[in-house]
């Protein structure tokens, strides 16, 4: 389990335990190949499992049917889905999110429950025009997008949408080939679509949504830097060089302990935003949380490579994705400057 | 734009963006306007090549990693790009490190990868010229520079990562406790060498390869040494073709070698003089290249990066916004630290061991009839120690073993700042982007893969920082020349 003691009890203890056998069993052994050959869509193969663990409801109130977890406790499960694969942790974040947006918008949802959901995966930030029924509009970056079975597109005013997919008017444009490889991230084009069924969010729901998504991402950081830890402390600990391993030379050592500070660091963070106490995360400290971790985890999954040496350039090592990956985490859900200079708005200065 | 114009641009920009040249142009108009031509003719290759083939290379090798674009790297022989190293005299353009890192700045901003080809090429050409091995100049170096006037390209890579030592064995105090699995063993007339070599650039398709090894397992450094190896040579195999994360276009191999018999005539300079002659003479005339591929990445990056912010949306440019002009400042600040630092590092290499190359008498050797080189007695005489201790005391003669380190650490410094840069700058970029789809994306992404790796080759920039420290702060490392007169194993 990657979440330091002091932020486990019981409940979660057990959660996380369970979860980390998902990840062993179902993650882990996929995560190479499902960033070489994402078309193949084997990440899809982790949905059953990950049904059974509750990771496909997690967020729904339990009178719903689903798991009803805390938005921290869902942040320590999506870090340590990331740890394995980022690109799983971002596409059951969107699904996750995707559920909570219906849910808290009042838009009528017929799957049915638990193991057999359907995938969703969610839009944000989208620019929607036209009225009910004539839908249009684009949005950047949706991981899953080509995967998913159904789609919620959340505008940027709150406007919600339900579309299944396939759906006529709903296209695919720029396929995005560098980062969260397994999870399809693409550009969502839409033109007059029929949704399903139409909602709205209103200002605290979206708040609570868009707060949720960047503490999404930057828990999905905290799994690369955890990730970056652990591949480099084991080279380290094998690696012969320099008359010695070279976990044992000093420049070694303070890189490892960087990344160790960063992990600390991540999860006090993720604690803090996410209200660990009780409450829901407020979006400025989410986004300030997001952009935080996601330099450190750049800088981690870079450390990591740097000292796996000419292996660490070598794809089949795992370790050279994790810096793609983190490089997405960067610009995603927004970028730094953007989120910085929106940041400042939002303290009303 | 003219060939005059295109000229005169060139020109222009390299004054500006190199104050230094401009105050050599002053001294030596005709080497100013030399470097003026490399850059010409890499900005042409780019134009006509490298950028309307670098994503479709990247692309085919991810998906084939035995892919190797042959038809980049004939179009490479019509701009001269294997034989800029070479003395005019046997064939080539008779530049040193300056000519080569200004090129390797013009072609990776362009495309890393397909100009690593070319500098691995030349990194492999290095020991054969700083080992002063006359003898192989006629034959190997004429031979490449003629093949590519053929438009045959005619590769060559250098071999000194072993799977169990990188790190150490490019630095003296290391090797002597590296863990090797390579060694060359003496038999009659030559040497067996036996073991891998990994990660070599070019390794899959160099014709002819510069390598070091040790002929004792137990004194690795008293016996370093440096050898010229031909792939034809029985015994020799491509074990296989690493699956990089970037700078694909450029193959990096492990080399088997099982009973590979070398003559003794290939032993360039003398056995033990490895360290010196194979690995530290040659990082200090190759780190200022690397730093300038670093560079050449970082720019190539921001030009694609100011080009995007140059277009409007919804009304807008992000370039007139202030955070951005203060971003495309900073980074450009970094671009420049880089260039100072990779110009001085390779002035300093060649106002040392380029003047060997560049001394009367290597160029009253060069001035002989070929005919008279390539016969036998002047061969006998250049491969006996004799011969050897002759070249070592022009050497001697004309730089000095402190000199050399200072180069050397003056390069270290330039491949850290520069590969320090590139990575910052491409993830920075690449942020400043957001999740645009646009036609700029592609090449920032892949520019991210491609400058990681200038972190690491040619010494892992934690190795190049204690380099600095060492030769150029401390005292602690010092490069040796060899000795005129001593015959055999030192
Ligand atoms: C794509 C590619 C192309 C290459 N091309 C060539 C080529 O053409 N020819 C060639 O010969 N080689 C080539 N190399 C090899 C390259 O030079 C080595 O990878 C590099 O020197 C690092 O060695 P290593 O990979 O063994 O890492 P290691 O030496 O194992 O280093 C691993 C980590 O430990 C650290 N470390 C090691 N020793 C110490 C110490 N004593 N103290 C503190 N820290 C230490 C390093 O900084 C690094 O972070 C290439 C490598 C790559 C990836």
């Amino acid at each position: 389990m990657l979440a330091p003691r002091m932020y486990l009890d019981e409940t979660r203890t057990a959660l996380l335990s369970s979860v980390e056998g998902f990840v062993e069993r179902e993650i882990s052994p996929l995560a190479f190949e499902a960033d070489e050959h994402p078309e193949e869509n084997d990440i899809l193969k982790i949905l059953p499992g990950a049904g059974e663990s509750g990771l496909l409801d997690a967020l729904l109130p339990e009178e719903r049917g689903g798991q009803g977890m805390d938005p921290f406790t869902f942040l320590l499960v999506t870090a340590e889905l990331a740890a394995a694969s980022a690109a799983a942790a971002v596409l059951l974040l969107g699904h996750n999110l995707a559920l909570l947006a219906l849910e808290l918008s009042g838009v009528g949802n017929d799957t049915a429950s638990g193991e057999g959901r359907p995938l969703h995966c969610l839009a944000t930030g989208t620019r929607l025009r036209g009225p009910a029924g004539e839908l249009g509009g684009r949005c950047d970056f949706v991981p899953g997008l080509l995967q998913a079975e159904r789609l919620v597109v959340v505008g940027e005013e709150g406007r919600v949408a339900l579309i299944s997919l396939p759906c006529l008017g709903v296209r695919t444009g720029y396929l995005f080939d560098h980062g969260l490889r397994a999870a399809r991230p693409a550009e969502l084009l839409l033109k007059s679509v029929s949704p399903q069924s139409e909602g709205r969010l209103e200002g605290e729901g979206l708040e609570r949504l868009e707060a949720l998504l960047e503490m999404g991402a930057a828990a999905a950081c905290a799994g690369i830097i955890c990730a970056s830890l652990s591949a480099a402390a084991e080279y380290a600990g094998r690696r012969y060089q320099g008359g010695d391993i070279i976990g044992e030379h000093q420049q070694v050592r303070l890189m490892l302990g960087e990344m160790e500070a960063s992990r600390e660091v991540a999860f006090a963070l993720l604690a803090g935003a996410a209200g660990f106490g009780g409450g829901d995360p407020g979006s400025r400290a989410a986004r300030a949380v997001r952009r935080f971790l996601a330099e450190r985890a750049l800088g981690c999954a870079c450390d990591a490579v740097q000292l796996h040496g000419g292996y660490g350039y070598m794809r089949e090592q795992g370790v050279e994705r994790l810096m793609r990956d983190a490089s997405c985490l960067q610009a995603w859900p927004a970028p730094s400057r953007q989120l910085l200079l929106g940041l400042r708005d939002m303290t009303g200065a | 734009m003219s060939p005059r114009a295109a000229s005169g641009e060139t020109a222009r920009r390299l004054k500006a963006d190199f104050p230094a040249l401009e105050a050599l142009r002053a001294r030596d108009r005709g080497m100013f306007d030399s470097l003026v031509g490399v850059v010409q003719e890499c900005a042409a290759f780019n134009r006509r090549h490298a950028l309307p083939a670098a994503l479709e290379i990247d692309r085919r090798v991810r998906e084939d990693h035995d892919y190797f674009a042959w038809d980049i790297a004939e179009a490479g022989c019509g701009h001269g790009l294997f034989s800029l190293i070479i003395p005019e005299r046997l064939g080539g353009r008779g530049g040193l490190a300056v000519a080569f890192s200004l090129a390797m700045e013009e072609l990776c901003s362009a495309c890393a990868g397909i100009a690593n080809i070319f500098g691995a090429h030349a990194l492999g050409l290095v020991p054969l010229l700083t080992s002063g091995s006359m003898a192989h100049w006629d034959t190997h170096l004429r031979e490449t520079a003629l093949a590519e006037k053929r438009g045959e390209p005619l590769i060559w890579a250098y071999a000194i990562t072993e799977p169990s030592a990188g790190t150490d064995v490019e630095e003296p105090h290391f090797l002597t406790r590296a863990r090797l699995s390579m060694r060359a063993e003496r038999v009659k007339g030559g040497y067996l060498l036996n073991g891998r070599k990994c990660f070599i650039s070019n390794g899959a398709v160099a014709r002819w390869l510069t390598l070091t090894t040790c002929t004792d397992t137990a004194r690795p450094l008293e016996t370093w040494t440096l050898f010229l190896i031909d792939r034809e040579m029985p015994g020799f195999s491509v074990a296989r073709n690493e699956v990089k994360m970037g700078q694909r276009a450029c193959p990096a191999s492990e080399l088997l070698f099982e009973d590979v018999f070398v003559p003794e005539d290939n032993v360039l300079g003398r056995e033990g003089e490895g360290m010196d002659l194979g690995a530290l003479l040659v990082l200090a005339a190759s780190r200022a290249p690397v730093g300038a591929i670093a560079t050449g990445i970082a720019r190539g990056t921001l030009e694609r990066l100011r080009e995007w912010a140059g277009e409007r949306r919804g009304g807008r440019r992000p370039l007139d916004e202030q955070s951005v002009q203060m971003a495309l400042a900073d980074m450009h600040i970094e671009l420049q630290k880089s260039r100072w630092a990779y110009l001085n590092a390779a002035l300093a290499f060649d106002r040392s061991l380029g003047r060997v190359l560049d001394s009367s008498l290597t160029g009253g050797v060069l001035r002989l009839p070929a005919s008279l080189r390539a016969g036998r007695n002047w061969q006998r005489l250049m491969k006996s120690p004799l011969g050897r201790g002759i070249v070592n005391a022009v050497m001697r003669a004309n730089t000095t073993g402190e000199e050399v380190t200072r180069a050397l650490a003056l390069a270290s410094l330039a491949k850290v700042v520069g590969g320090d840069t590139a990575v910052q700058v491409t993830a920075r970029c690449l942020e400043m982007l957001g999740t645009e789809p646009c036609p700029q994306r592609p090449w920032l992404e892949k520019a991210f893969r491609d400058a990681k790796l200038t972190q690491i080759y040619e010494g892992t920039n934690q190795l190049n920082r204690l380099t600095y420290y060492l030769a150029g702060l401390e005292g602690g490392l010092e490069v040796a020349l060899p000795e005129p007169l001593l015959m055999g194993v030192r």
